[in-house]
């Protein structure tokens, strides 16, 4: 009870530090809505001529991207920004001393955030269906079954995101200049995620490694029940791998952490 | 004129000395920065897999235009990105005390000071995509269709950058939104759109308002020989016109300016 308590003043604080900085966190959020758009408006232009593209048609590929971008708002944390410049700003020994783990920490942040982030995604989802039209729900393939396993992809998502993304920040320990290894990263998630052009309109070989990579489970396997493109045997195979992802990752930034913390030296701390 | 090139070349060398300083880092950020334009190319070739032209434009002439978008995108980013980002903080932290005082434009120095050297394989790689695009379509492009073109392209830059500068002129007013220094590179994104691709409004706003327009597809349209004369004409227009408004908030700014503690 008294955690619970503790986790509730957490998150109203968290929650009245997003609100502070609502304008900037206004901005980061184009940055997860623009490049969608520019795909979404070069898609329109080319089904002008065509009804089918790689087996999308136009409002499927529109739902695909809507998809994408709330799927990125929502369920992808940052947390490697915060955590990295603990660490190099030698902040990092706060959850060293305080009695919270470091992740609970981190986790209630971002929840805090994320419900901000809900109220900005909200008005684009609104406009999107202004503008797309009503078709953009014909696309929409769920039926009683799959929208169980539909949620739970998404619950799945949102934990190997935040995993990865922890593990990410935690390579300060080894790295001063983490920028570099973010970016790099981020340009693998979206390589590998689908967020570029859906992961089955890739050419095969690429294809291939994305599907034996985690970030495929991020956003297009969901999209993918929630169009309805896998059966229910694929549908339980894909989960499966997903929860493997979760907790191989989990595992990777509990090994991290802990040959970390060992390195650590608290500079300027 | 003379006093600020060799004050540039100045900024040059002491940028490329710090890059040089964190070598993974920088070889990092360069490689995810010509990843990040390979994308853009792929994502091209993907489409024009399925369709024969997008708004007009073949694949060619489509690789063209994201030729003159990564080359736009990375001059830009080179000279400008991390400037733009500092500005806020010279002004909200009082920095800005030690360059008014400096002999030379306190705009220039807040703009061009710090140099983004990783986005020079971007540049490159505009380049070499503008080359093997010209040679797909078989045109060599005449010495005045390339004068023009690079006019053009100017014409977009100094577009671009009043209108990034005059993003984040806000900071002497307010010490809110500190990140939105990021917000314009974003934006420009839109430029590896031809604007025939857009609609309505929204296609008049890109080309009168935030000219996006001016800044890809007039440059590629003078290469392909297909740029008009009053195209030309408004784009240097525009560019006046923005450029003396960044240079006058700057100086309101300024105005606006108290120095920070102490």
């Amino acid at each position: 009870m008294r955690r619970l308590r503790l986790y509730w003043r957490l998150m109203t604080l968290f929650y009245q530090e997003a609100f502070q900085y609502r304008g900037e966190s206004f901005i980061w959020f184009l940055f997860d809505v623009l490049p969608p758009l520019v795909m979404v408006i070069l898609w329109r232009a080319a089904y002008e001529d065509v009804s089918q593209i790689g087996g999308y048609t136009s409002p499927q590929m529109m739902l695909y991207y809507v998809g994408l971008t709330t799927f990125q708002a929502l369920l992808t944390s940052h947390p490697e920004w915060d955590i990295s410049y603990e660490i190099r700003m030698g902040e990092f020994s706060k959850h060293l001393l305080r009695p919270l783990r470091f992740n609970t920490f981190h986790i209630i942040g971002e929840l805090a955030w994320k419900g901000l982030r809900f109220l900005f995604i909200t008005p684009v989802l609104i406009a999107a269906i202004l503008w797309m039209g009503t078709g953009l729900f014909s696309a929409v393939a769920l039926r009683a079954g799959t929208l169980l396993y539909f949620l739970l992809s998404l619950v799945m998502s949102y934990i190997l995101a935040y995993f990865l993304k922890a593990s990410l920040g935690l390579t300060a320990f080894w790295v001063i200049e983490s920028y570099g290894v973010i970016i790099l990263f981020e340009f693998l998630r979206t390589f590998f995620a689908g967020v570029i052009i859906p992961l089955d309109m890739m050419p095969s070989p690429i294809k291939a490694v994305g599907d034996r990579l985690p970030f495929a489970y991020l956003y297009f396997f969901p999209l993918s029940i929630l169009q309805g493109k896998i059966g229910d045997e694929a549908i339980l195979h894909g989960l499966l791998i997903q929860g493997g992802w979760c907790l191989a990752s989990y595992l990777l930034m509990k090994t991290m952490y802990h040959l970390g913390v060992r390195k650590y030296s608290a500079v300027g701390g | 004129m003379n006093r600020y090139l060799r004050v540039y070349t100045a900024f040059l060398r002491n940028c490329l000395a710090k890059e040089l300083e964190y070598r993974t880092s920088f070889i990092l950020r360069a490689v995810g920065n010509l990843a990040h334009g390979a994308v853009s190319l792929l994502f091209l070739s993907l489409v024009f897999r399925h369709v024969q032209a997008i708004a007009g434009w073949t694949i060619n002439q489509g690789i063209l235009l994201m030729g003159t978008f990564l080359l736009f995108q990375g001059i830009l980013g080179f000279i400008f990105s991390e400037n733009m980002e500092r500005i806020s903080s010279y002004v909200n932290r009082g920095e800005l005390d030690f360059i008014l005082t400096k002999p030379i434009s306190s705009q220039f120095y807040v703009s061009t000071r710090l140099i983004s050297w990783d986005n020079l394989p971007r540049i490159l790689l505009g380049v070499a995509v503008i080359l093997y695009a010209l040679r797909q379509l078989g045109s060599v492009p005449t010495p005045a269709q390339v004068a023009l073109y690079l006019i053009l392209l100017i014409t977009g830059l100094v577009i671009g950058y009043s209108l990034w500068f005059l993003s984040i002129i806000y900071v002497f007013w307010t010490e809110r939104l500190r990140n939105a220094g990021f917000i314009f590179h974003s934006f420009t994104e839109l430029g590896r759109i031809p604007i025939q691709a857009f609609k309505g409004i929204s296609r008049y706003l890109l080309t009168f308002v935030l000219p996006i327009a001016f800044m890809t597809t007039t440059p590629t349209e003078s290469l392909l020989g297909i740029v008009t004369l009053s195209g030309t004409g408004t784009g240097l227009f525009l560019a006046t016109i923005l450029f003396l408004c960044a240079n006058r908030m700057w100086r309101v700014g300024l105005r606006a300016y108290s120095s920070a503690s102490s």
